[in-house]
């Protein structure tokens, strides 16, 4: 059992609610796409992060503006924290021409090198492999950059992971490996996949520091990455953090979640990172409901005028298809099929 | 005037899905994300979560019906509003 | 004989059932299969499976590809015969070394001492889920001697011929379309109707043999999958033009059915590729050498091949549309070759 109330660590006030209102930025917004979705204006599926914001919101924000993350299939949550505007990130889930992969990645693959966000991987530790590279570009280079990876409890099953994780430890890079356990990958539970019930513990078999954290208390998670930040600035090497947590929504669209029992989730939503971060805040008198209630205006504003930008946004021209497969000239792939 | 609600697309791959039974009855109030109904689609028994909020004015579809992706199934909207 | 209406996923799990009673060596390899209250598999073709022969036999996985298919190569070896899910095709290239270097080369390299008589599953084509989600990568693999490639696309086949790929010795990958399981397509990929009459008495439809969908002497159409549903519309749709297009599924990429190919492209004089997997290299290309070197002196214009643009999938519904062969599309292009005349 966690212990429910959030110990505030006398962290600046202006950083816990900062902290607090990105974790409700997370949740409206993903309540909204699943509305959109609900009344049919989306295409394809989506694939919901509600429950797991404090993960996404403690690694970005205890992250440098400068540090890179890579993403999975369930990569809305992560966009936003990371920098991608809503507007950006909303329109690109309409599959419009100003979204941030200009219509062309979709839901799954939601990123922008300009926050320093690479396009989702869909592929599951996808992001694992590649984010060694980028890591040691880092190192290469000399840049005192940090990249997070996302990835899921089961994404430590793929080959990927053994093989980046053993490479990224024996070069030192400076990656976070932030696992966003939530017990299921797809339908199936942790436990009838992998004997380990900690994936933290798997970890000192590549020579890796790791810590396990409440993943649905956004404080922890903040603290844990910054001190995995400054370990790997002092040269640590790379660091796993495992963020227990519980995504309340199905797989994607369209699962009806019999792999779950009421009391597993009911007893998750008790710990909703929201309301725990509310009420530590009110019992610390950081804020006040009124305060609060002005919180969830702006935001709600904030996603209103992402969803009107996205709506009125044009769709890619249908000639877009064609470009952006290569950096060089190649010939237009129009060509060979005349 | 009131909201339509239809069908999005809750099958994996296929639109039709069969409705199953109405969690709501005409009158009810309904909150956004809460479960209207049960659809069966390609894949599972699944709740149609309601896109918007109000009171269930009338239901256009009943169970045992099929219908596809996109196809009216209900009416969302404040009490005395017109359909 | 007698018959009902059903869909290629009903089919499909039929086919399972039969083959894993009849042979208490089948079992199944995957993620999410059996998990109770699970899927059933991706798109629902195991539901039912593990109630009726038992966990022992339905194996769920952990999300790795590498170990499904080299567990099953290794129990095949040993004289089982598994068939693994990949759930989505894309994913198959994560075991791309033990489809292509253990299971397409251990009979050959053991010289001739040791079969692998595994069945991959793998759902293939694009639903507006982006690049990663969406391709058809049945090409791959024609390229691999060892391998088998099937590409069912009606009920009817979909379960003689997974009967036939589990009996057969050989390692068989059966490419399914995902938008092709239920009983009606998605209206925004034509909205036809997918079931086919499948016989309640047990058969078998063979590896290897191409199937003639409509009749025609103005050209012949060869595709697989959505793109030959696309084809049969567009070619219904074109009768009123004067032209008439045979249409053939050749069903088995490897080995294909090339009596059934050339006779028909004799006949007609022209030939047509359609799939969904890219231009380059896709398997049409392959089809497309062998009618210019095998049907020459009967050709009456050069072969002609429509395929997805050479460009990864975008998933906003106008552009995915323009990039893979739309019924618009391969209209225009029959129109196109229906006007070729050689001089």
């Amino acid at each position: 059992m966690v212990e429910r109330s959030i110990n505030l660590n006398n962290l600046d006030k202006e950083l816990l609610i900062s902290l607090f209102t990105d974790v409700i930025r997370l949740r409206k917004f993903e309540d909204k796409v699943y509305q959109l979705f609900l009344k049919g204006e989306l295409p394809g599926t989506i694939h919901q992060y509600q429950g797991q914001e404090a993960v996404a919101v403690g690694v970005c924000t205890a992250l440098n503006k400068t540090d890179w993350i890579t993403s999975t299939h369930r990569p809305h949550g992560h966009a936003i924290a990371k920098g991608v505007s809503m507007r950006s990130a909303m329109a690109e889930l309409y599959g419009k021409e100003t979204g941030c992969c200009k219509g062309k990645g979709g839901s799954m693959h939601l990123g922008d090198p300009e926050v320093g966000m690479l396009p989702a991987i869909a592929i599951v530790a996808g992001g694992v492999s590649i984010v060694t590279g980028v890591g040691l570009a880092f190192k290469m280079k000399n840049t005192k950059q940090v990249a997070a990876c996302f990835f899921g409890e089961g994404a430590t099953n793929e080959g990927a992971f053994h093989e980046g994780l053993n490479l990224a430890a024996i070069q030192k890079l400076p990656i976070i490996y932030v696992c966003e356990n939530n017990i299921y990958g797809a339908s199936t539970a942790y436990n009838k996949t992998t004997l380990v019930e900690n994936v933290a513990d798997r970890v000192s078999s590549y020579g890796m520091a790791s810590k396990i954290v409440d993943g649905m208390n956004v404080v922890e998670v903040y603290l844990a990455v910054k001190e995995a930040r400054d370990a790997i600035a002092n040269g640590s090497g790379p660091i796993l953090i495992e963020a227990k947590t519980y995504r309340f929504a199905g797989h994607s669209r369209g699962d009806a979640k019999k792999y779950r029992t009421k009391e597993e989730e009911d007893y998750w939503r008790t710990l909703d990172p929201i309301d725990r971060m509310k009420d530590s805040l009110i019992e610390n008198s950081l804020i006040d409901n009124e305060a609060f209630a002005l919180i969830v205006k702006n935001i709600q504003e904030e996603i209103d005028d992402a969803v009107v930008f996205a709506q009125q946004s044009p769709f890619p021209k249908v000639e877009d298809a064609f470009i952006d497969a290569y950096a060089s000239d190649m010939s237009s792939p129009t060509e060979v099929q005349k | 005037m009131a909201n339509e609600i239809r069908l999005p697309a809750l099958g994996q791959t296929a639109d039709e899905m069969e409705i199953i039974l109405w969690h709501k009855q005409i009158g009810d109030k309904v909150s956004i994300a809460e479960p209207l109904l049960v659809v069966e689609t390609d894949k599972a028994q699944v709740d149609f979560e309601s896109p918007e909020e109000g009171i269930l004015l009338k239901i256009v579809a009943e169970p045992g019906t099929v219908l596809n992706t996109g196809d009216l199934v209900a009416y969302v909207g404040n009490e005395g509003e017109t359909i | 004989m007698t018959t009902r209406r059903i869909g290629i996923g009903e089919a499909i799990r039929e086919a399972i059932a039969e083959e894993m009673q009849r042979d208490e060596n089948v079992f199944l390899i995957g993620e999410d299969i059996g998990i109770p209250g699970g899927f059933g598999g991706a798109f629902g073709v195991y539901l039912g499976l593990p109630e009726k022969f038992g966990h022992e036999r339905i194996i769920d996985t952990p999300i790795s590809e590498k170990a499904i298919i080299g567990t099953s190569v290794g129990a095949a070896l040993m004289g089982m015969r598994p068939i693994p899910d990949l759930q989505y095709s894309d994913f198959i290239f994560e075991c791309m070394d033990e489809i292509v270097n253990q299971a397409a080369k251990m009979r050959y390299m053991s010289g001739g001492k040791l079969k692998v008589p595994l069945t991959l599953r793998c759902p293939v084509g694009t639903a507006n889920r982006g690049a990663q989600h969406g391709q058809s990568p049945e090409s791959y693999f024609i390229h691999v001697p060892g391998l088998k490639v099937v590409c069912p696309s009606d009920a009817y086949v979909a379960k003689g011929i997974m009967k036939s790929a589990i009996r057969d010795d050989d390692p068989v990958i059966v490419f399914e379309h995902k938008l092709l399981y239920g009983s009606k397509g998605r209206e925004s990929a034509g909205g036809m109707d997918l079931t086919a009459e499948v016989p309640e008495e047990e058969y078998l439809f063979p590896i290897g043999k191409a199937l003639k969908k409509r009749d025609g002497n103005s050209m012949t159409i060869i595709s697989t999958h959505l793109t030959l549903y696309r084809c049969l519309a567009a070619a219904e749709e074109l009768k009123i033009e004067g032209i008439e297009c045979e249409v053939i599924d050749p069903v088995s990429l490897l080995p294909l059915d090339t009596k059934t190919i050339y006779e028909s492209v004799n006949k007609t004089g022209k030939a047509l590729i359609a799939h969904e997997d890219t231009f380059t290299g896709g398997w049409g290309a392959e089809v497309a050498a062998l009618i210019s070197q095998n049907c020459f002196s009967k050709l009456k214009a050069p072969v002609q091949r429509i395929a997805a643009y050479d460009v990864p999938l975008p998933v906003t519904p106008v552009l995915e549309q323009t990039v893979v062969p739309s019924i618009e599309r391969i209209k225009e292009k029959i129109r196109q070759l229906h006007k070729m005349e050689l001089k």
